[in-house]
Parts: C-alpha cells; sequence; structure tokens
C-alpha cells in the first residue's frame, strides 16, 4: 500500500487535487490496468463519496494519474471533518491500493 | 516516497529532496540526476519548472540524497502545487510525489537579503537585494 499521508486541508465547496503515482510490485512507475478508483470515508469511515482519477497518464509521465474532487455539503462533506481516501488500482494482474487523508475546514 | 511538505509564500523556497532507493529499499545512486516537475492545481506544468534536475548532496557521507531548493516565483500563485521526482536506478525507474500549498502573501522576488541606507540633503536612498538577486533603488520622500 503507498502511503499518500496528509493532503492538507481544503476548504468546504473547494477542490481537492489528487494525484497518484501507480507503481508495481517492485515499485516501477507503471501505467495502471483500466481507471484508478477511489473512495472517501468520514471519520467513522463510513463511505461519503466516490470518484475516479484520469483515464490517461498526466503529462505523459508513466502511471501518473491524477484528478479533481469537489469537496462540498451537496457531496456529503462537512466543515471541520476529517477524511480519508482510497484508491485502488490494477498493475499486471495485481490489485495496489493507496491511502491518505484530509481535512476540510 | 509521497508526501505533503507545507504551507509558503511567494519568495519562499521549496526543498525538493528524495533519497533515491533500489528495488530492495536500499539506498542507491541513481543512474542520473533525478529530475522534478512542478505541476499546478489543475496538473498543468508550471512554466520553467518542468524537468528540472536535482543536485546531490553530502556525497561523501550519504549515497542516492539529492536536494535542490526552488524559489516560489512570479510563475506560481495561490493554490495547491505537486512536484513529480523521477529517477532510475539500474535502469528501473522510481518515482516520488510531494505536494504543497502556496498561501496569499509575499514577494516574488523574495524577501530582502541586503540593504544599504544612505543619507543625502535633498532625499534618503534605500538600496535593498532580494532573495531573487535583484536589486531595488528606493527614495524617500518620493519625487
Amino acid at each position: 500500500m503507498d502511503d499518500l499521508g496528509y493532503l492538507g486541508a481544503v476548504e468546504l465547496g473547494g477542490d481537492l487535487p489528487v494525484a497518484l503515482p501507480c507503481r508495481n510490485a517492485s515499485l516501477v512507475p507503471t501505467a495502471p490496468t483500466g481507471t484508478p478508483a477511489y473512495t472517501i470515508y468520514d471519520s467513522e469511515f463510513s463511505s461519503v463519496d466516490t470518484g475516479t482519477l484520469g483515464a490517461a497518464d498526466t503529462d505523459s509521465k508513466t502511471g501518473f494519474r491524477t484528478g479533481t474532487h469537489t469537496v462540498s455539503a451537496g457531496n456529503g462533506f462537512a466543515s471541520g471533518g476529517f477524511y480519508t481516501i482510497l484508491i485502488t488500482y490494477v498493475v499486471s494482474g495485481s490489485n495496489r491500493n493507496a491511502i491518505g487523508t484530509f481535512r476540510v475546514t | 516516497m509521497i508526501g505533503y511538505l507545507g504551507e509558503f509564500f511567494l519568495g519562499q523556497w521549496v526543498p525538493v529532496r528524495e533519497l533515491c532507493q533500489d528495488a530492495s529499499g536500499d539506498e542507491a545512486a541513481p543512474d542520473a540526476a533525478p529530475l522534478a516537475t512542478f505541476y499546478d492545481d489543475s496538473f498543468t506544468p508550471v512554466t520553467d519548472h518542468s524537468d528540472l534536475k536535482v543536485p546531490p548532496i553530502a556525497q561523501g557521507d550519504r549515497t542516492g540524497l539529492f536536494n535542490r531548493d526552488v524559489q516560489l516565483d512570479s510563475n506560481f500563485s495561490a493554490g495547491r502545487y505537486h512536484v513529480l521526482v523521477e529517477y532510475a536506478v539500474s535502469s528501473s525507474n522510481k518515482s516520488a510525489l510531494f505536494f504543497f500549498d502556496v498561501v496569499d502573501g509575499g514577494n516574488a522576488g523574495g524577501a530582502y537579503v541586503a540593504m544599504f541606507y544612505y543619507r543625502r540633503p535633498h532625499a534618503n536612498y534605500i538600496v535593498g537585494q532580494r532573495d531573487d538577486g535583484t536589486l531595488e533603488f528606493r527614495r524617500g520622500p518620493k519625487l
């Protein structure tokens, strides 16, 4: 599992940029099979929202997938909340994950 | 390595630092200097900040340790930025991702690092040097 760590704080109603260098089991940057998907959980680990990263490598950098998620009240987010994002993808038939956290102000 | 570097304002220097590792996770000298590329919050490469070479530090003390301090100049503005660092060890590609926030305030030229004040009968003058090397000449009172 890749640890994205703390992604910082984002204002309610703002956008959270999400980026991940997809890697194989040897940590070599590798284009994933399909599109990486993610689920965002609240502090009680209830699912709040989902999304996907780009279907193609960003800036032609192998395995570099990016996206933006709108952190709004309409999408289930609340000011002061602490959230966990879990990204899943497949590389060479092997399932891989990345996890990070962020706070909504 | 993936990590949040913190908050900075314009003119400050962002440390892009990477400890290169081989497939076993051991410190290793890369095949060439790592390259760093900066992206804005829409993942568009920042002007003049693509494939920046990162030089080694502490060469006699640590293997594979590289660092480059990059000043947040006029190509940056308030928002979230990502830095993708790429290198290869024994022809095996590796990468690291960092991100940081630029907050309001500061000056793209950086803070004053040197200043000289002198008085003349008709006015007072300040000659200041900013962190990016530019010189400023200020007069008081202004004409």
